[in-house]
């Protein structure tokens, strides 16, 4: 599966799954993107997986069916670890590959409308003070 | 010390002149002490 950030990189997923997590008090979803550790290093996800890179991600199956997600923009964790635990928070024995993971959360629509109305009062007084 | 704040890191992100930080002190939303902390060159 590829994963096409906003900045329009490209990575090779091993595979992405949702789930519901609490994060801050707030019920979301999230997204969890696992890599192979050669493909993808921790510092690699460090910098790929910011705010601005995952406004919108794209998911590419291998059959080219193309899912957008957009405002997943909450970086929760990131880690390198057995793929089962990561998943499931135990080890079935199933699979013990390892997996840089990241999982990103998706930002409430209240969280939304808070940030663009900052943005609004930065730029009024910018505007005020530039004169 | 909410407008303080909010100036500093509009100085910070470069959206603000020196000038602009001087304006904020003339309107009384910041006192030039803080002006002078918000423009201090690290």
């Amino acid at each position: 599966m590829k994963v096409i950030l906003s900045n329009g990189k490209e990575l090779e997923a091993k595979g992405v799954h949702g789930r519901s997590i609490n994060y801050q008090g707030v019920q979301r979803d999230s997204l969890i993107f696992l890599f192979d550790a050669e493909s993808e290093s921790l510092t690699d996800a460090l910098e790929d997986f910011t705010a601005e890179n995952c406004a919108a991600v794209t998911l590419e199956g291998d059959n080219g069916e193309r899912f957008i997600y957009e405002h997943y923009t909450i970086r929760t964790e990131l880690g390198y670890g057995y793929k089962d635990f990561v998943l499931t928070g135990g080890v079935s024995g199933k699979d013990d590959s390892k997996v840089v993971y990241v999982r990103m959360a998706q930002t409430t629509l209240l969280e939304r409308t808070v940030e663009s109305q900052q943005e609004a009062i930065d730029n009024l007084i910018a505007a005020v003070l530039e004169g | 010390m909410i407008m303080f704040e909010r100036i500093k890191r509009l100085y910070s992100e470069g959206r603000l002149t020196k000038t602009a930080v001087n304006a904020a002190v003339k309107k009384k939303w910041i006192t030039k002490a803080e002006a002078a902390e918000i423009t201090v060159k690290e």
